[in-house]
């Protein structure tokens, strides 16, 4: 089953590829946020996805020998969805931070 | 590390599995990689490619916008020349008929003054008058694009150096008045280079309409220009005219295309607009 979901995971991830590559009238940076998750959950699946597939035809004791390959890619997932995340604090810092609130005391009741 | 020691099992021949898993591990991470660094090269292409595309097109608005600022200099210059050079003269020598040694003159040579001053006055008005019409045709303003062509192109046939005639087939309603204007410049600009280049006996201007669009054709039989002609002056620092027609075409959202006809004989010119949200009611107009 969790090699189903890691090949939705990378059917959708290559989509969402795909539609990014389309050309747009305004030039458009594919370099998001949304665009290193997509990547780092692409580089997790592709590289457990035969772990998940042979899991199956081994006992836990040696599938421990290998295990280590899906830490490996979940400590590299992790990174890049830390960069994503820093990346969108970054972009969400630079731009004005538009103020709605409306002060109405006066000058002199300040 | 991990893949090492799958790598040590895979070299024991007993062991499928594991060399499934290390050759598809390996595969699905270079595809991934391979993937991800071919979108960041593609992307950054692209948007180079966008830039430069951006830059070419700052650079031909510039061009455009150089060339209606110089021409609007050109006819600033035109018509301050003909009010000093034809106007401020004449009316000089009103003044001079009229002058204050004119209660003491007979009067006979008083009428003759009067009449001479009337003269040169009336001059004048024509004058004025002809430079207002040069800047706002009242053809064109009162009875719209179809008899201000058809008066153009009397006038050039009335000269007898050319065969000049036009046809409009679908001009029930009149365009915008604005437009109209632009349109009627473009036709007045094309005329002028086709009299001053192309040696030409005739030109022959039809309008039609197709669906939303709108189009006028002339035809001419003198030395033309090709749209690869077109494009080329339109990108140089030459042809005021064309770079002009081009700004007053892009406020219409219209094309123009140079062409030679299919005999090789004509060189055609065609504008072509869209008529959607132009359509005016001729009441409205009047």
């Amino acid at each position: 089953m969790s090699a189903v979901g890691s090949v939705i995971i990378l059917v959708l991830s290559l989509c969402y590829l795909l539609n990014s590559m389309k050309p747009t009238v305004v030039p458009v940076s594919i370099f998001t946020p949304q665009f290193f998750i997509v990547i780092a959950l692409l580089l997790n699946v592709s590289s457990t996805l035969f772990l998940t597939i042979v899991s199956n035809h081994y006992t836990l004791d040696e599938m421990e020998k290998y295990w280590n390959i899906s830490n490996y890619a979940n400590i590299l997932m992790n990174l890049i969805i830390s960069f994503a995340f820093a990346l969108f604090y970054y972009q969400h810092k630079s731009k004005p931070v538009e103020n709605h609130s409306v002060d109405f005391t006066s000058p002199n009741d300040r | 590390m991990v893949l090492l020691q799958v790598l040590l099992q895979v070299s024991s021949p007993d062991n499928n599995i594991s060399m499934v898993l290390f050759f598809g591990t390996i595969g699905m991470l270079a595809l991934t990689i391979g993937l991800i660094v071919f979108i960041s090269f593609h992307q950054r292409k692209v948007i180079r490619y966008q830039q430069q595309l951006q830059r070419m097109e700052q650079d031909q608005q510039k061009t455009l916008l150089n060339a209606s600022i110089r021409l609007q200099e050109e006819e600033r210059q035109r018509i301050a020349a003909d009010l000093h050079d034809d106007a401020g003269p004449l009316l000089a020598t009103a003044r001079l008929y009229l002058n204050e040694n004119f209660v003491n003159l007979d009067k006979q040579t008083q009428l003759q003054s009067i009449y001479n001053a009337k003269q040169i006055i009336d001059d004048t008005i024509q004058l004025i008058r002809n430079i207002s019409h040069s800047l706002m045709p009242p053809t064109l303003k009162n009875f719209g694009l179809e008899s201000a062509v058809n008066d153009l192109f009397q006038k050039i046939s009335g000269s007898g150096s050319m065969n000049a005639s036009s046809r409009f087939h679908d001009y029930r309603e009149r365009l915008k008045a604005e437009n109209e204007l632009i349109i009627f410049r473009i036709i007045q600009e094309l005329i002028n280079n086709i009299l001053k280049h192309s040696n030409a006996s005739f030109i022959h201007l039809t309008q039609n309409t197709s669906g939303n669009r709108f189009f006028i054709r002339m035809h001419h039989d003198g030395r033309g220009l090709t749209q690869t002609d077109f494009e080329k002056l339109g990108k140089s620092n030459v042809g005021l005219g064309l770079k002009n027609i081009q700004s007053r075409l892009k406020v219409l959202q219209g094309k123009i295309f140079f062409e030679k006809d299919m005999s090789q004989t004509y060189y055609k010119v065609t504008i072509e607009m869209n008529r959607e949200d132009e359509l005016k009611p001729a009441n409205e107009s009047n």
